[in-house]
């Protein structure tokens, strides 16, 4: 039971491991192809418009929002999100919270760390990109210290997650190679750099095992220097 | 119709969605463009080339007693609205995904293909504005992250081409279609929560989206026009 759950819980992880299939337009990188990193006002920016185009609800304008001024159902996700009280009431405070989060990639639909906007592509290649402002959990990472939070865990509980991560760590050492292991390496230290980290992951790195077994194809696999994966993609 | 059929059936998911919907939705037209349009998303090329001999709402092809590994039964429905909160009638919504083997109907020649999937529905919308769809949750096509592809049209006019994504799945960071749309909040439109629904004995799953149409002139010259016919 026990190691059932451990390969679950591995599966998962590794599910989350970045694919190669990141192609990104042309001009979100840099001129020597390494992806830009955005300067801290264009974050700035990207929140004052998430702010912005959300206390547009305020009716009332008494600077809260409440679920019944939240007009677009599709929103309200978002709103319960930033409802950190849940007292069915968003104050601009609470949504600056959410909106950090988003603009750091640290809810689900956040993309890359970088915010949005052309400075801020996504510029994943390989390990997709530096980390910079919180981010993804990195690979192998079985609850990000954000979630943590959200979910209120105990110290009890945060210190058997620790736990749990070092066997998790330790089980998924030991099933890679030597290389794959030094990639998984340089994709960690990529992630969790703090504002303007550099390149983050190795450049050009395009694929996992690049001398996996011969003929094995992978649904990803795009062959060397095929087009971008996602262009006109279905 | 046995008892799930019933309790599932599309008159109760409306009438339950109504309710929902009717919240939000207490004065026409009362919103002024506080709607944001839902983002437009590439076709992709596998579009249907000739519509399949059926091409009602419901995705699945099933026979009775027989329930196949067809995929994750999803219960996917919505209103059609316009930026100011009123709904669209008489709205063709359609939708294509691939089926559990990663297949669309439009790769005819593929391998695999699940012949329990019919790939591709259509619904008309009534005054609500309300679609419905039973189909499956979304897998991973090669290169890409699981969507569903969207199309709205009205008369002979196509209002909006786009893709629904699975919230949450992480595969959406890595999609560049999905990164494409730059906006964090734009990409909540198209981020779609797939809930399981607890009166069903086999997982079958819930997708509620609302599709919001900008304005368009009602002649506009510019809108890509498919000719009259069987589409």
């Amino acid at each position: 039971m026990r190691h059932t759950f451990t390969i679950l819980v591995l599966s998962v992880v590794l599910g989350g491991l970045p694919t190669v299939s990141t192609a990104q337009e042309p001009r979100d990188r840099g001129d020597d192809g390494t992806p830009a990193t955005p300067p801290a006002k264009d974050n700035a920016a990207a929140v004052d418009a998430i702010v912005a185009r959300l206390m547009a609800f305020d009716k009332n304008k008494d600077g809260k929002l409440t679920r019944e001024e939240v007009v677009d159902e599709r929103l309200l996700r978002l709103f319960d999100l930033a409802d950190a009280n849940k007292d069915g009431v968003v104050t601009k405070e609470e949504l600056i919270v959410v909106a950090k989060k988003i603009v750091a990639g640290d809810v689900p639909n956040g993309g890359r760390r970088r915010g949005f906007g052309p400075p801020g592509g996504p510029g994943g290649f390989g390990p997709g990109g530096p980390g910079g402002f919180g981010g993804p959990p990195r690979p192998g990472q079985i609850l990000p210290p954000f979630l943590q939070e959200e979910l209120s865990l105990t110290a009890d509980q945060k210190k058997q997650v620790a736990l749990l991560q070092k066997e998790v760590d330790e089980k998924l050492d030991k099933l890679l190679t030597e290389q794959q292991r030094q990639q998984l390496k340089e994709m960690r230290q990529g992630f969790g750099r703090g504002p303007g980290g550099g390149p983050g992951g190795p450049p050009g790195r395009r694929r996992r095992g690049p001398d996996g077994p011969p003929g094995e194809e992978r649904p990803s696999d795009r062959g060397p220097g095929g087009p971008p994966p996602d262009s006109g993609a279905p | 119709m046995d008892s799930i059929d019933r309790l599932l059936s599309r008159r109760t998911l409306l009438r339950g969605s109504l309710a929902l919907g009717a919240s939000a939705f207490w004065v026409r037209g009362a919103f002024a463009d506080e709607l944001s349009r839902t983002p437009s998303l590439t076709e992709g090329p596998f579009y249907p080339p000739k519509l399949p001999l059926d091409t009602d709402n419901d995705l699945l092809i099933i026979n009775d007693n027989i329930m196949p590994a067809i995929g994750e039964v999803t219960h996917l429905s919505g209103r059609v609205l316009s930026q100011s909160g009123e709904p669209l009638r008489n709205a063709v919504v359609e939708i294509w995904q691939c089926d559990g083997n990663g297949v669309y109907i439009a790769q005819e020649d593929a391998d695999g293909r699940d012949s329990n999937f019919q790939g591709f529905g259509r619904f008309l919308t009534g005054s609500s504005g309300e679609y419905y769809f039973r189909t499956i949750k979304p897998v991973p096509y090669p290169g890409r992250t699981p969507h569903i592809h969207v199309k709205v049209k009205k008369g002979d006019r196509e209002l909006l081409t786009t893709q629904f994504f699975i919230n949450g799945y992480s595969q959406n960071q890595r999609d560049g279609i999905f990164l494409g749309i730059r906006d964090p909040l734009d990409r909540e439109l198209v981020l779609v929560d797939f809930k399981p629904i607890q009166e069903s004995k086999i997982g079958e799953l819930s997708a509620r989206m609302n599709i919001v149409i900008g304005r368009t002139p009602e002649d506009s010259p510019d809108r890509p026009r498919r000719p009259r016919g069987d589409r």
